[in-house]
Formats: C-alpha cells, structure tokens, sequence
C-alpha cells in the first residue's frame, strides 16, 4: 500500500502521463511525427546513459548501433517475403546487440579516450560501408520503399497509432533499463564506474561487464532505430554520420545523465524540440544550443539534473 | 606446507630492481609484517603478491596454487584479500552500498538484472555484519567520500573482508591516522587475526613491534631478515640498514 500511495513522487510515471496525452496537447499535438522521435530519442540516450552514466563507458559513436538498428530493420523488410511489422524492429534490435558486442569484445580492456576514439572510428567505418554498398545498403540513396504494416490488426500507417506503438515500447524500455540500473547488476556497474580496481579486487572481473552491458546498450540503441527507419520509412547513412552520434552525448550531458536516470530523457527533450522547432525560426540555432551547453556545463559539469538535485538537496537540508 | 611460498620474484622498473630475486616461505599461522627503510621495494613486493604488478621472474605459490601473473578478480577467488594504502572506495556510493558491492559478489548476486539491489535482504544483512564489526554501522547511510579519514580507512579494510578471505594483506593500514584512530585499527587487526592470515606493511614501528609475530625484513629489493621481533630488534644487519650503513 505505501508503495502506491508513493507512486505519485515517481517522475517516469508523470512523463508517461504527459506522453500519453501528447497527440491532445496544445501546439505539440499538431507534430505527431516530433512525438515518435522524441519517444525514440529517449530509449537510444537511455541505453546511451547505461553505457555513459551507469558504467562510465564513454561510447561516443553510439550513432553506430542506432543507424545500423535502422538499416537491420529496412533490410528485413525489404528482403522478407512476409513483410510484418514487428519483424523488422526485432531485427533492429537484434543487429545492434551483435554489432555492439563484436565492437564491445574487442575494445572491452581499452579505457577513457581510447574507448571513446575506437568507437567513433567504429561508426565511420559502418557510414562507409553503408555509404558504398549499393547492393545491401542502396549506397548514396539509401533505402526507401518501407510500409508500415498492420500490427494485431491495428493500422501503422497512421501516425498516431504508430506515436502510441512507440509509447508503448518506450514505456516498457524505460521501466526495463530503470529497472536495471537500480539492480544488483546495476550497483556491479556502478563499482566499475567509480573504481574500476577495486571492483576487480571484490571479485569482478571488469572488461566483462563493459562488454555485457554494451551489448545491452547496442541491444535497446538497435531498436529505438528501427523504429527511426518505421517513422521516416527509409534509410540513409546520414544517421550513422559521427556528428549525429556527438548529438546523443551532448544531449545526455546536457540532460545530466551523470546524476540522474532522468538526464538523458530530458536533454533528449531539450534537444529535439529545438532542433525542430527552434530551426524554423533561426537557422544558427545551434549557435545558441552550444553556446548554452559550453555555459551550462562549464558551471554544472553534471547538467541540468545535476541542477533540480542540488536545488532539492538544499531545500531539504534547510 | 607454507601459506605463501615466493621463489626468485623479481620485478624492475627500468634498471632499478625494487624486487630482486626475493624468495621466502610465509607460514599459515599469525600476523606477519614486511617492513624495510624507504625504497626497500616492500610496496613493490606487496603488490607484486597481490596481483596489481605482474613480476618479470619468479613464481607465487599460495596454498600450493600457482598465482603468478593472475588477475586480481582471479587471485581473491583462492581467498586472500588485499587494502589500499591510498583509500579505494567507490566515492560516490553510501558507506552500506560500498559494502554491499563487495558482499553481493560473494553471495553470487552480482548478476541479477531485475532485483533491486537494496531489497536484496541476505545482501544487506552480511553488510550490515560487517558494518558493526568494523564499527561503522551508524554511519551506513553516509557517502563514503563524506566520513573522516580514520572512518574511511576502516572501510577499506571492510571491503577486502567482504569476500570472506583466508588471508589479508594490508597496505600501510595506520597511513595518515591520528593515535587514536591507529589504536582503533591496531585493536580490529589483532581481533581479524584470530581469524585471518595477516600480512602487513607497515611503516609504525611501534605498532609493527606491537602486534607482529613475525617480521620480514627487506632492503635493496631483498630479504634482509625473517624472524620473530625480538630476534629482528636485535639483527645487526636490520639496524644498520635503517641507519644507512653498510654491513659486510
């Protein structure tokens, strides 16, 4: 019983409630689309931040198993004679587990900067290959030409049923990586993170929980592409360019991944919304993002979240 | 059988030897502490037997087990345990949670994807076991980076007990303590070896001379001497050698 009558302090479930309305909102219910990519862009910083926030992996070419999730899940459709619809988001996710665990096995020893360096060259070489490949990746064109099918007999070509499929993924997402953070498995990443050689001398052997939780990572990175691809109906390796993958990091810092699960959900927020709204408006409006990012967390290294808690920290001390 | 049976270890930085062909048997019972003039190569030594250098010579038996070169996640499995002489804690965690990592290893709760690790009730009982026996229990809910030093040091002691092991090693346990605080240690180290292998280095001579059974000697990367205190006490060789002097 105490536990539900806390359920109200529980952030997840007010951002639910607000998501859940989203299509009926004011303004924001004319861009349904903005919806579905916000949704997404909340699950791939999630598992960016259980890479980053959780076990301190600094994975800066995370774009690599979101834009590859993308691809896995327009080539599953494309090739598959039964073109379903859940197929090819299993296949997103799928591809972005392996691939995030064939990067993760080779570079699961390699700290800091070295990490970060392989990864972002990790994610060059999948935008070459699948700049080039014309016979897979459709090369420069990329790949279009993908319908969304009915799902349990519900339309996915209209926009607003598809904003709630992703709801509902995003909701079982979100409560899945909240979950495995606050787990014993979550507190063994924690140990790696903040002392990698004391984690080994309690018993952990360390590279193996930087590959399992990339791969995990990949896993979630995977599917929130594919549902990119099911959204825009195609392609393109522009997705897999490194400078998208900078925006998933500054977004998260900016959010304050480092000191809340919540960071990453918000800095995506931030994120999306100015680059879609703020655009129309201001062409340099990344002038201004970057100006405030530099500000922010040249003053709050631990972001936005960072912020709220100590404001809350204080008020309860006082 | 020796506890420890250490054959020619040897490890150079560069030219210099810190451990230069040290071979010496450590028996299972009591508190052993290495002890040496400054750049005797004991920190060399210690971490070369607890796994954090890898030696460039030589061989470290412990229990008839080979543990050379192993990785230190490896060498706790055969249940010896090492502290830092600089404190390692995971900052950012309570007191408890600290605790609870190294403890929630041994119990093989590690892994569990969807259990949340404060409502893993075996868990924090044994943390909570250990937390009164080093006397830290009223601080659980306090972040490791937030108790004094005295408190902290203790905790890193804690931490190498949570994996249950037969044999502890510690790193220059009464480093940067205040008397009383070097009185709280010396106590839980002699209560710890009615129950553990000790080994320790150590710079308090008077805590050395205290509490040791046996005291090992090195200089110039070598054993020097091995012995009970009050045969160490009396070595010639040992008294020169912290004199600066040279015996021949």
């Amino acid at each position: 019983m105490s536990k539900l009558s806390q359920l109200h302090k529980d952030p997840l479930l007010w951002i639910f409630l607000v998501f859940a309305l989203y299509p009926f909102l004011p303004y924001f219910g004319n861009f349904i689309s903005l919806g579905s990519e916000l949704l997404l862009w909340f699950i791939f910083t999630l598992s960016f931040n259980l890479c980053l926030g959780q076990t301190g992996l600094p994975s800066f070419g995370h774009g690599a198993f979101y834009g590859l999730g993308s691809y896995a899940a327009a080539i599953t459709f494309l090739r598959l004679s039964d073109k379903g619809f859940f197929l090819p988001v299993l296949g997103g996710a799928v591809v972005g587990c392996l691939a995030a665990a064939l990067l993760g096995w080779l570079i699961k020893d390699k700290r800091g900067v070295y990490f970060a360096m392989l990864t972002v060259a990790f994610t060059q070489v999948c935008f070459g290959v699948c700049w080039r490949w014309d016979e897979v990746t459709g090369g420069e064109a990329g790949l279009s030409g993908i319908i969304r099918q009915d799902f349990l007999g519900i339309s996915m070509k209209d926009p607003q049923n598809f904003y709630y499929f992703c709801f509902v993924i995003f909701a079982v997402c979100s409560l899945l990586i909240r979950a495995i953070s606050r787990s014993c498995f979550g507190l063994s990443l924690q140990s790696v993170r903040q002392n990698h050689l004391r984690s080994q001398y309690l018993g952990y052997p360390t590279g193996l929980y930087r590959f399992a939780v990339y791969s995990l990572s990949g896993a979630f990175a995977g599917l929130a592409g594919a549902l990119y691809c099911l959204l825009t109906q195609s392609a393109f390796a522009d997705i897999l360019d490194w400078q998208k993958s900078g925006d998933v990091v500054m977004a998260t810092l900016l959010g304050g991944g480092t000191a809340s699960f919540y960071g990453p959900i918000l800095g995506s927020f931030i994120f999306i919304v100015c680059r879609s709204l703020l655009s129309s408006l201001w062409e340099h409006w990344l002038f201004i993002y970057g100006l405030s990012f530099v500000i922010i967390l040249s003053f709050f290294p631990t972001g936005l979240m960072g912020i709220l808690q100590k404001k809350k920290g204080r008020s309860k001390s006082s | 059988m020796s506890l420890f049976s250490i054959q020619g270890l040897t490890k150079r930085f560069g030219s210099l030897a810190a451990t230069n062909g040290v071979s010496v048997e450590i028996e299972r019972e009591g508190i052993l502490s290495i002890i040496g003039p400054n750049g005797a190569g004991k920190t060399t030594f210690f971490n070369l037997v607890t796994g954090l250098l890898k030696p460039d010579a030589g061989k470290i038996i412990y229990q008839g087990k080979d543990i050379t070169g192993q990785k230190p996640y490896e060498i706790i499995r055969h249940g010896l345990s090492r502290s830092f002489q600089v404190v390692s804690l995971f900052e950012e965690l309570s007191v408890l949670d600290n605790v609870r990592v190294g403890v929630q290893r041994n119990l093989g709760f590690m892994n569990r994807l969807f259990l949340n690790y404060r409502r893993a009730a075996e868990v924090t009982e044994r943390a909570m076991e250990i937390l009164d026996l080093i006397g830290l229990a009223d601080q659980a809910d306090q972040p490791a980076a937030a108790i004094p030093h005295g408190d902290r040091k203790i905790l890193d002691l804690g931490l190498a007990l949570t994996t249950k092991p037969q044999s502890l090693l510690l790193d220059e346990p009464m480093a940067g303590l205040s008397k009383a605080e070097r009185t709280r240690i010396t106590q839980l180290i002699k209560e710890l070896s009615l129950t553990h292998k000790i080994i320790v280095v150590e710079h308090d001579m008077d805590v050395v001379f205290g509490i040791s059974d046996f005291i090992l000697v090195l200089h110039h990367g070598s054993v020097l001497a091995l012995g009970e205190p009050k045969d160490i006490a009396a070595n010639e060789e040992v008294q020169s050698a912290y004199l600066g002097l040279e015996v021949h």
